[in-house]
């Protein structure tokens, strides 16, 4: 009987201190996780907004956080504004604004990513989806017809021949800077090319899924207000900058010299550096306490 | 004192939860915190959801007598291979540099890791189920066979579908030309 009770004892013990472990590490990582409040920016009479256009969201749908969770994420990331374009439908877009407008902020756009097999392309500010079986110049008009902004997304060479004249002149913006392009050099280059082609808005977006983080790549917005509707006039006017990995700056010239010359682009993104030790220390003890949790199991039903 | 039965069905799939809004939150912050974690496992409760109701399936062509609540709890103990292959994956991702992640799965050596040990934690969930329908269900090989085939098939169908849906459809059509 006592050499049952010893293993039994100790095998409670260790679940004691495994949910412990994780409480610890959960209530650190809490602790470590401040939003750090950011003062708005103005520049040449533009409130300048940190936009993130292209964000995935889950719930349903091809990405890891729901549209509520996003709305969180994007304050913690320090952006003012992001668009969220779950591909193919707009569902997730509607209910991320919803909340964003509760909550105050930041400000949300619906949106979708019309993803088909030739081409790529965000609708922002949108209420209904595009067929993603209308070739490009047709999704765009709809996309225009509905009031908002047709930006080509990640255009890499493959996806080209589906932007004909017609589509590439309708064409409000392009990503310009995108994870895809942060780490290969050929990626980049192709939509660096895309977007001279034509010279509308430029667009930095992080194509976020999960991986990696909201806002890696940003678009600085100069717009009137942090409203939908001047973020989205300002895209369709091209009042865009955007800074890639090694400071190049791509946009409207005269905003660039401006934001230049006031010397507050691009902000210091934090998301690259150190999280700190307690964040590392939350990291480190979280992973180890679930394992130890998974490996001793739930208690047996009484 | 004994547990009530809507707890012993619940507390496996919610734990379950628990533990994708940790890897959700490991992979997006990089830490756990309380945010992240109580959104991940929401958003990711298909998953258990989808899995409990394909096991109601399997337990129904069986007949058990035994309480749904009992044999769900002893169902979901299979879960650990699962489990512990996300908290790996998400735990290399929180210590992984963005240039990290994207190199391993953009590169044929990475995802080929990725894979085989997602095969591995397949292989040994299978196992443990197959041990689970032969002996809880008392089942015959055939049959065991069988419902671990249907539970699988019926809980990753619905949550690809889930998933993947509003991707994948357009691209589904252009292939069959419709």
């Amino acid at each position: 009987m006592a050499a049952r009770r010893g293993p039994a004892r100790a095998v409670i013990a260790g679940r004691f201190v495994a949910w412990t472990l994780f409480g610890v590490a959960v209530a650190t990582g809490t602790l470590s996780d401040r939003v750090e409040p950011r003062a708005p920016i103005w520049i040449g009479g533009y409130r300048v907004l940190a936009a993130d256009f292209h964000v995935h969201c889950g719930f349903p749908g091809a990405a890891a956080l729901a549209p509520w969770d996003l709305v969180f994420e994007a304050r913690r990331r320090g952006l003012d504004a992001f668009a969220l374009t779950p591909h193919n439908t707009v569902f997730g877009g509607r209910i991320g604004r919803l909340v964003a407008r509760r909550v105050g902020g930041p400000t949300v756009l619906a949106g979708e990513e019309i993803r088909t097999s030739t081409y790529h392309l965000m609708a922002i500010g949108v209420e209904r989806s595009t067929s993603p079986r209308l070739p490009a110049a047709a999704a765009i008009a709809e996309v225009h017809r509905q009031g908002g902004v047709a930006i080509a997304a990640h255009p890499n060479a493959a996806f080209w021949p589906a932007y004909d004249a017609e589509s590439m002149a309708a064409l409000d913006g392009s990503e310009v800077c995108h994870p895809g392009g942060i780490f290969r050099e050929r990626k980049a280059a192709e939509m660096r090319l895309f977007y001279e082609r034509v010279r509308h808005a430029a667009i930095g977006s992080s194509d976020y899924h999960g991986l990696g983080w909201m806002g890696m790549c940003r678009t600085y917005v100069f717009a009137a207000d942090d409203s939908e509707a001047a973020i989205v006039d300002a895209i369709r006017a091209g009042r865009t900058v955007v800074y890639d990995r090694e400071g190049r700056a791509f946009g409207d010239a005269e905003l660039i010299g401006a934001a230049a010359a006031d010397g507050r682009l691009p902000e210091p993104d934090r998301s690259w550096s150190d999280p700190g030790a307690l964040a590392r220390f939350s990291r480190a003890l979280g992973i180890l306490a679930l394992a130890w949790i998974i490996l001793a199991g739930l208690p047996r039903a009484a | 004192m004994h547990a009530s039965r809507w707890w012993i069905g619940a507390r496996r799939p919610l734990f379950a939860a628990l533990v994708l809004g940790c890897a959700v939150s490991l992979i997006v912050s990089r830490t756990t915190t309380v945010r992240l974690i109580a959104g991940g496992a929401l958003a990711w409760s298909f998953v258990p959801a989808f899995d409990a109701a394909a096991f109601a399936v399997v337990r129904r062509r069986a007949r058990r007598a035994t309480p749904f609540s009992r044999d769900l709890d002893l169902a979901c103990a299979t879960h650990r291979p699962w489990l512990l292959w996300l908290v790996a994956v998400a735990g290399l991702a929180a210590f992984a540099t963005p240039r990290q992640t994207y190199d391993a799965l953009e590169t044929t050596a990475g995802l080929t890791t990725l894979v085989a040990s997602l095969v591995a934690a397949a292989a040994w969930s299978a196992c443990i189920d197959f041990r689970f329908y032969r002996t809880v269900f008392e089942r015959t090989r055939s049959a065991a066979v069988t419902d671990l085939l249907l539970h699988r098939a019926m809980a990753w169908t619905a949550c690809n579908l889930f998933f993947w849906t509003f991707v994948g459809w357009p691209l589904v059509a252009d292939r069959l030309g419709l």
